[in-house]
């Protein structure tokens, strides 16, 4: 069927076309520095993609925008600051302490949040499935709220830890970098600057999505899990344990925001009780991008966010990064509702 | 047909709802019973008079959020933009410093006229932000009023260095950015005076009336064919579309009517505030209004008073209530002398909201509704509706 010429379609090509503009002039203008932007974008990009991917399973499975997500990724980072403070770890430890103590971190930390977000579902949402959405919503918030709460009271440091009822713990804790700071391209002459967190963060998060991926496409339980996204009622007509699977989709979006909270603090040098909010956004933004309940386009979604705010950081200005990701997200959604992946769903009022 | 006023009847109902009335009395005179709680404890009790007009603001805004999402069903995650948009323009308008320099020639009694600009400001934009999202529905709109809800505060914060070439404007600062702009037209009435911001009650009681405005207006618009049009969208738009209802228009004068209570709410915080920032509009306050109009009853006015009531006024009164307790049962219990429930904020409103939805999914005081369509599974036996119809009959012999 020939596409009608509306003026939404126009609109859609003209927008694309004035971008595609912009990044080829961008890149000609500097190679070196396009290419070193492209290499920050996929780097956090890869951060935004694991914390999407909790985001779109739950959402795939059922229907609820699990705003506390954000927030298990947060905890996810402080578990690995304390982690990396009670082993006494920082930039002068010797590698076997960093690769130790890194080890710990992205053990520990999935299992913690896994637990966590399997509890939180436990508690909080699965009372409410057959209630209406906004109950569970608002409940999802709720959740979001306590998650801060322990953000603010947990100072990452042991003997911090128990300070609450004297004050509080907002301000921003540095992360120590395990990871030494150099350039990998120092001395090829290539005037770019590959760091081992930049190539580290994607070789947690490609393999992790891989095997996600390979787990939902080729697995009984992978199985399980599409067929209760696909409808509930008819995958419990067949025998499949529902409460499980959502138990089992919580598990693993808990513990790949784990895996990110830990990833994103060694990546970012920093945690905060807040941070979970803003990465929150970030990367439900990048599952809707991909087409919410896709796992495929959560990952594209999630290094496309990345790349837009690594160019906008450098093409446009920092402070207005925040309005360019929602603007896009906002035309994705008026232009092509279903996501840059998203099969022709139907829209569940 | 026009009702009859009959002074009579208008007796009987004061008494049949007196406990009502003597609340409503005791609303009307707090101020004074602050002042007088104030006095007899020596300053030990009472000044919650400017805690107070906070917490109306947020009945305010949360009783414009209900026709939103209470009537129309639209779930609003960016309710603040409109917020925003209103206390920037009564800002904007009224101020004799803007950032561009010299503010608009207005006569000093300008502070009405400027909130009604404000509210209509706030209303065209409901409607621009609103157009977009006309085809989509449930969370997909959710998450664009969401987006735009983050875009808002953005523009205000940085929109200090505007460059138009045509039209030879170069670098105008319009908002003024992180710093904010202050000096914002006080309310005055003529003959009585200005308001200031020592002496808090007359705020409290300008925030009454809008409230009750406010009231009036959501009951008159539940009942129009407006409204009716509303709910019959938020059931199920196919059908109230192949019913004749015209989803565009219905679903845009959701968002007029919901921006323009929201910008009449942001031009009275302007005003009571004095100065406006853009980091007073974020996220959290889109939330705590939804939180107010869920928690209290969707699509029941009284329900998103008293939802904006509680979420605001536990924040700013209850908290620091709690804490006066924990501190003089202190004394028999060391474990609790050095409790600050201030810090501890987050969580108890976040269990507060889970245990609400977890108990009352359909709120404190839903509309009568609202709260059957809640129950719809529980209520099988009463498959001929005739409960319903009886409650139907009831209620209309009452009115008529």
């Amino acid at each position: 069927m020939k596409p009608k010429l509306t003026f939404r379609t126009v609109a859609m090509w003209l927008i694309l076309a004035a971008t595609a503009l912009f990044l080829v002039n961008a890149f000609l203008s500097d190679p070196a520095l396009f290419i070193q932007q492209v290499i920050n974008g996929l780097a956090q990009g890869a951060i935004f993609a694991l914390v999407a991917l909790g985001y779109t399973m739950v959402y795939g499975i059922i229907e609820l925008i699990n705003f506390a997500h954000g927030d298990v990724y947060m905890v996810g980072a402080f578990i690995g600051l304390t982690i990396a403070s009670l082993l006494g770890a920082s930039e002068k430890s010797d590698s076997t302490h960093s690769i130790i103590t890194l080890a710990l971190m992205f053990i520990t930390a999935p299992v913690i949040c896994a637990t966590l977000n399997v509890t939180i579902e436990r508690l909080a949402y699965r009372p409410l499935r057959n209630a209406p959405r906004i109950a569970a919503l608002i409940t999802a918030i709720g959740m979001s709220f306590m998650l801060e709460q322990v953000g603010l009271w947990w100072a990452g440091i042991p003997s911090d830890v128990l300070s609450y009822f004297g004050g509080s713990a907002a301000t921003p804790k540095a992360f120590p970098a395990l990871i030494p700071k150099i350039n990998l391209l120092a001395n090829t002459g290539i005037n770019i600057n590959l760091a081992p967190k930049q190539v580290f963060a994607l070789a947690m998060a490609i393999p992790l999505m891989i095997a996600l991926r390979l787990f939902v496409q080729r697995t009984r339980l992978g199985k399980a899990m599409r067929s209760t996204a696909q409808n509930r009622d008819a995958a419990r007509l067949m025998g499949i344990n529902i409460d499980g699977v959502i138990s089992l989709t919580f598990l693993l979006g808990g513990a790949l925001a784990g895996v990110g909270g830990v990833a994103g603090g060694l990546y970012f040098e920093g945690v905060q009780w807040n941070m979970g909010f803003d990465m929150g956004l970030k990367a439900f933004t990048a599952a809707v991008l991909g087409g919410i309940g896709n796992i495929t386009g959560a990952m594209l979604g999630g290094f496309f966010i990345g790349l837009v705010s690594a160019l906008s950081d450098q093409y446009l200005a920092g402070q207005w990064t925040r309005a360019v990701v929602f603007g896009l997200l906002v035309l994705v959604l008026v232009f092509k509702p279903t996501g840059l992946l998203g099969t022709g769903v139907q829209q569940k009022a | 047909m026009v009702r009859q006023w009959n002074v009579n009847r208008i007796g009987q109902q004061l008494a049949k709802h007196w406990k009502l009335v003597i609340i409503g009395i005791l609303i009307a005179i707090y101020p004074f019973i602050d002042s007088f709680l104030q006095q007899i404890s020596n300053y030990a009790v009472g000044g919650y008079t400017g805690s107070l007009v906070t917490v109306l603001m947020y009945a305010m805004l949360a009783l414009g959020l209900n026709i939103v999402v209470g009537y129309a069903g639209l779930l609003d995650l960016g309710y603040a933009a409109f917020f925003a948009i209103g206390a920037y323009a009564m800002t904007l308008l009224t101020t004799p410093h803007p950032p561009w320099g010299v503010g608009f020639p207005f006569p000093i009694n300008y502070f009405w006229i400027a909130m009604l600009l404000a509210a209509m400001i706030a209303m065209i934009s409901g409607v621009v932000l609103g157009s977009p999202t006309i085809p989509l529905r449930g969370d997909y709109l959710a998450i664009v009023t969401l987006g735009f809800g983050e875009i808002v505060p953005v523009l205000f914060r940085n929109l200090t260095c505007v460059t138009i070439p045509f039209l030879n404007i170069n670098c105008l600062d319009l908002t003024a950015g992180e710093r904010g702009v202050s000096l914002i037209a006080l309310p005055t009435i003529p003959g009585i005076g200005t308001f200031n911001k020592i002496d808090l009650a007359p705020w409290y009681w300008l925030a009454l009336l809008i409230i009750l405005a406010a009231i009036f207006f959501n009951r008159r618009l539940e009942d129009s064919r407006l409204g009716r049009a509303w709910m019959a969208m938020r059931e199920d738009e196919e059908a109230a579309a192949s019913m004749g209802v015209d989803i565009v228009r219905t679903k845009l004068l959701a968002f007029a009517m919901g921006a323009a209570f929201s910008g009449f709410a942001g031009a009275y915080f302007a005003s009571y505030i004095q100065a406006v920032f853009p980091s007073s509009f974020d996220f959290t306050v889109s939330v705590t209004v939804l939180c107010a109009v869920v928690l209290g009853g969707s699509g029941n006015p009284y329900g998103a008073i008293l939802g904006g009531v509680m979420v605001a006024g536990i924040d700013r009164i209850g908290l620091t209530l709690l804490t006066g307790a924990a501190h003089n049962l202190g004394q028999f219990i060391p474990f609790l002398s050095g409790v600050d429930f201030n810090l501890w904020r987050y969580g108890l409103y976040g269990l507060a909201l889970a245990i609400v939805m977890l108990v009352r999914p359909e709120g404190l005081i839903p509309s009568q509704a609202r709260a059957r369509e809640f129950h719809e599974g529980e209520e099988l036996e009463d498959i001929s509706g005739i409960a319903a119809a009886e409650e139907t009959l009831q209620r209309e012999g009452e009115a008529g």
